[in-house]
C-alpha cells in the first residue's frame, strides 16, 4: 500500500515516513501543502495521512481542491487542535478520519489499515485466498498453515495483489501501489520481487495464486 | 433576605397616596352635603315657624293663637307677660329663649340643638316678630318650634355611609389598576431580566437589542452590552490561549512520542538510535523553551518578576544571544552584523537577555535565505533589523501565540509567544518594543526608552 505524508514539522514527518515504511507502506512525504497536492493529485495513493496546519496551501484547502477534482483517496487527518469545529470541519470537508497530536502510532497505523480495507471493500483484517492467510494487522502470512516469512518489499507487493484478487493489475499499478518516488523505477526491480514471492508464496504448492498475464500483469488468486 | 418587590412598593405608595387624596375629597365632600342638608332643614324649620307666627294676632282681647294640629312638633309662643302658649310638652328651652333676648341684638331668629322631651334628638328655632296688630300696642313675641332630627341625621348618616363605601370600592379598584399599570410598566424590566437569564458563557455573543427599551433603560442596558462585548472578547481571547497553548505544546509532543515510537517499532542500528535521540532530546529542548517562555509571561502577568539592574556590555550580550541561531543562520545563507558599540549600560541583563533571544530568534526564522541581520543603536537602545519580507501586520505580531503565517506550526522556541513576552519584558524594564516595516523592505523592531517612544508605540491590543 501507498501512502502520502503531508506534515510541516520536520522531526515528525521524518519519523512518520519511517514508522510507515517499517510497517510496509511505500511513503512519499512532503511538508508543503501546494507539494502535497501535486503528489495526490499525480500518484495512484491507498492513504493520506494530512496535518492541517501546513506552510503556504492549507491542510483543509489542500482537501477541498483534492475532493473538488473527484480525488477519492482516503485521507486521515492530523490536527494539533481539538476543537471540535475543526474536526467537523475536516471531516465536512472530505476526510474520512482524524486523529488530535498527539497520538499512538500504533492507533495511526490501525485506523490507516481500517481506510484501506474500506477502499478496497474488504472487512476482515484477515484476508483469505484459498489456504493462503495474510494477517494485514501483524503483517503474517500463512500457507497452508505456515508461516511464510516475507520481506517488507514482498508483503506489500502481495497485500496489494490480494486486495484486488480475481482483477488484472497492471506493472505500473502494481509499481505505483508497493513503491514510492525514492524507489528507482526500473521494472527489473520488479520482476525480482514478484519471481521471490512467487518462490515463497507458491512453491511447493499444486494450485499456484500468482498469475502472469502475458502483456497485460498479473492476477492473484485461483486459477480459472 | 428576601428582596422588597419594585412593583408592590409602586402599588402601596400610589394607594396611599391616592387613598389619603380621595379620603379629602370624601371628607370635604360629606361636611358639605351634611351641612346643606342641616341648612336645608333649618330653612324650612324658619318657614314653618314664620308660617305659625303669621297666625299670631294682637287684638283687644289680647294675644290670639289658632295653631293648627301639629303632629311631631313641638311648638311654644312666649307673651311679654310671660305667659307661654305651648303646644306640645314644655321644651325647658328658657335659657335660649332668654339667652336670645338677653343680647337685645337685632338678630330675631336662632337656631339651636335640643333634646326634645320624648328624649330623641331635635332642632328647634327660636323666632322674634311682630304678630298681625288691630290694636297697634302689640309687642314683639317670641315663637319657639323645636322637631325631632332622626330623618335628617339619617339620611346623612345614609350619605356618610355611602361615602366611605364608595371611597374604599375606589381604592379597591385604584388598587387593581395600579398593580396592573405598573406590571405593565415593570414589563420590560421583566422582559430584560429573563434576556439577562439566557446569556451564559456560551452565549455571549448575545447583545440585548436597544431599540425596543424603554428610556429609561437605555443606558442601562448599552452598558450591559459593552459589558458583554468586553465578557465575550476576553473569553474568546482565553479559549483562544488555551487552544494555541495546546496547540504549540502538541505538536512537538506528537513529534516526540512518534519519534519515540517509531523508533521501538523494531530492533535499530546504533546510528538509527542515535538519530532519534538526537531528535527527541532537541524537542524536548524546545518543549522546555515553550513552557519556559509561556511561565515566564505568566510570572510577569502576576507581577512576580524583580528588575535587578547591572551594568551590561550591550555588544557582548548580543552576542551570546546569536550563537544559538548562528549555525541554522549561516546554513540559510543568512549575514548577521552587530554594530553595538563596546560600552556598558545599567540595564536588567537577564530580561534583556530574553528579550534579545526572542528579536534574534525572529529574525533568524523569517528573514528570507540570503538575507541580512542587524543590531544597532540608531535612534533606539538597541534596534534589531532584517531584511524582510516585511512583517504582515506590525501591531498583531505583538499578540500571544498570533502568527504571521497562520499555517506555520512550531519549528522555534519563540513559537508564537516570543515577541509577546518580548514586548512585556520590555516594558517591564522600562523600555518600549516597536515593530516597523520599513522603506527599503527591511524590518525594524526597536527598543526605545519607554518616554521617547511612547507616540510610537502602538496601542496594546
Amino acid at each position: 500500500m501507498r501512502a502520502l505524508v503531508v506534515e510541516d514539522y520536520a522531526v515528525l514527518r521524518e519519523s512518520l515516513a519511517k514508522g510507515l515504511r517499517d510497517s510496509g507502506y511505500a511513503v512519499d512525504a512532503t511538508g508543503e501543502g501546494g507539494e502535497g497536492l501535486w503528489y495526490a493529485e499525480n500518484h495512484p495513493y491507498d492513504v493520506i495521512v494530512l496535518d492541517l496546519m501546513l506552510p503556504g496551501l492549507g491542510g483543509l484547502e489542500l482537501l477541498k481542491k483534492l475532493r473538488t477534482s473527484g480525488n477519492t483517496t482516503p485521507v486521515l487527518v492530523l490536527t494539533a487542535r481539538d476543537a471540535i469545529d475543526d474536526r467537523v470541519a475536516g471531516l465536512d470537508l472530505g476526510a474520512d478520519d482524524y486523529m488530535v497530536k498527539p497520538f499512538a502510532f500504533e492507533e495511526l497505523l490501525a485506523r490507516l489499515r481500517a481506510l484501506v480495507r474500506r477502499r478496497y471493500a474488504q472487512v476482515d483484517p484477515i484476508v483469505r485466498v484459498l489456504d493462503l492467510e495474510i494477517d494485514t494487522r501483524a503483517r503474517r502470512v500463512r500457507r497452508a498453515g505456515h508461516i511464510v516469512a516475507l520481506s517488507a518489499r514482498e508483503y506489500a507487493l502481495l497485500e496489494y495483489l490480494a486486495h484486488r484478487v480475481g482483477d488484472i493489475v497492471s506493472r505500473t499499478e502494481l509499481w505505483d501501489h508497493a513503491y514510492d518516488e525514492a524507489a528507482e523505477a526500473n521494472s527489473n526491480v520488479l520482476d525480482v520481487h514478484i519471481s521471490h514471492l512467487r518462490r515463497k508464496i507458491d512453491d511447493g504448492h499444486a494450485k499456484k495464486l500468482i498469475h502472469t498475464k502475458r502483456g497485460q500483469g498479473y492476477v492473484f488468486g485461483e486459477d480459472r | 433576605m428576601k428582596p422588597y418587590s419594585l412593583r408592590l412598593r409602586l402599588v402601596a405608595l400610589m394607594v396611599a397616596a391616592l387613598g389619603a387624596a380621595l379620603s379629602a375629597i370624601a371628607i370635604f365632600l360629606y361636611i358639605g352635603v351634611r351641612d346643606a342638608a342641616w341648612q336645608q332643614h333649618d330653612d324650612s324649620l324658619l318657614a314653618r315657624a314664620r308660617a305659625l307666627s303669621a297666625l299670631v294676632e294682637h287684638d283687644e282681647d289680647g294675644y290670639e293663637f289658632e295653631a293648627p294640629p301639629t303632629k311631631d312638633a313641638f311648638i311654644e309662643l312666649h307673651l311679654p307677660n310671660g305667659k307661654v302658649i305651648r303646644i306640645g310638652e314644655e321644651l325647658l328651652m328658657s335659657a335660649s329663649v332668654s339667652r336670645l333676648a338677653d343680647t337685645g341684638a337685632p338678630a330675631r331668629i336662632g337656631f339651636f340643638d335640643i333634646e326634645l322631651p320624648d328624649g330623641r334628638g331635635g332642632r328647634g328655632v327660636e323666632l322674634r316678630f311682630k304678630p298681625r296688630d288691630e290694636t297697634g300696642d302689640a309687642q314683639e313675641l317670641t315663637l319657639i318650634l323645636a322637631e325631632g332630627v332622626a330623618g335628617v341625621t339619617k339620611s346623612i348618616a345614609a350619605i356618610r355611609n355611602l361615602f366611605v363605601l364608595v371611597s374604599l370600592l375606589a381604592l379597591i379598584v385604584i388598587a387593581a389598576l395600579v398593580w396592573w399599570i405598573t406590571g405593565s410598566a415593570l414589563r420590560p424590566l421583566a422582559a430584560l431580566g429573563r434576556s439577562i437569564d439566557r446569556i451564559d458563557d456560551k452565549t455571549l455573543t448575545t447583545r440585548i437589542p436597544v431599540e425596543n427599551q424603554p428610556a429609561e433603560l437605555v443606558a442601562p442596558v448599552r452598558k450591559l452590552n459593552d459589558l458583554l462585548a468586553r465578557l465575550e472578547t476576553s473569553f474568546a481571547r482565553e479559549r483562544q490561549f488555551t487552544a494555541d497553548v495546546s496547540h504549540e505544546l502538541r505538536t512537538p509532543l506528537a513529534g516526540l512520542r512518534t519519534v519515540l515510537e517509531v523508533t521501538a517499532l523494531a530492533d535499530r542500528s546504533a546510528p538509527d538510535y542515535k538519530h532519534a535521540i538526537a531528535d527527541a532530546h532537541a524537542i524536548v529542548l524546545q518543549l522546555g523553551a515553550i513552557v519556559e517562555n509561556m511561565l515566564t509571561l505568566a510570572r510577569l502577568d502576576a507581577g512576580q518578576l524583580p528588575t535587578t539592574t547591572s551594568d551590561v556590555n550591550l555588544r557582548e550580550l548580543v552576542d551570546d544571544c546569536w550563537k544559538p541561531h548562528a549555525a541554522a543562520a549561516a546554513a540559510r545563507s543568512l549575514t548577521f552584523r552587530n554594530q553595538l558599540a563596546d560600552t556598558t549600560q545599567a540595564i536588567d541583563r537577564e530580561k534583556l537577555r530574553v528579550i534579545l533571544a526572542n528579536l534574534l530568534a525572529n529574525a533568524a526564522e523569517y528573514t528570507e535565505a540570503g538575507g541580512w541581520i542587524e543590531v544597532n543603536a540608531n535612534t533606539a537602545v538597541i534596534a534589531v533589523t532584517d531584511s524582510g519580507p516585511a512583517l504582515p501586520d506590525e501591531h498583531k505580531i505583538f499578540d500571544r501565540l498570533w502568527r504571521g503565517d497562520t499555517a506555520r506550526t512550531a519549528t522555534g522556541a519563540h513559537c508564537g509567544i516570543g515577541l509577546a513576552l518580548a514586548r512585556s519584558l520590555a516594558e517591564h524594564i522600562g523600555l518600549a518594543l516597536t515593530a516597523e516595516n520599513c522603506s527599503d523592505g527591511s524590518v525594524r523592531f526597536a527598543l526605545q526608552l519607554s518616554d521617547a517612544a511612547n507616540l510610537r508605540v502602538a496601542p496594546r491590543v
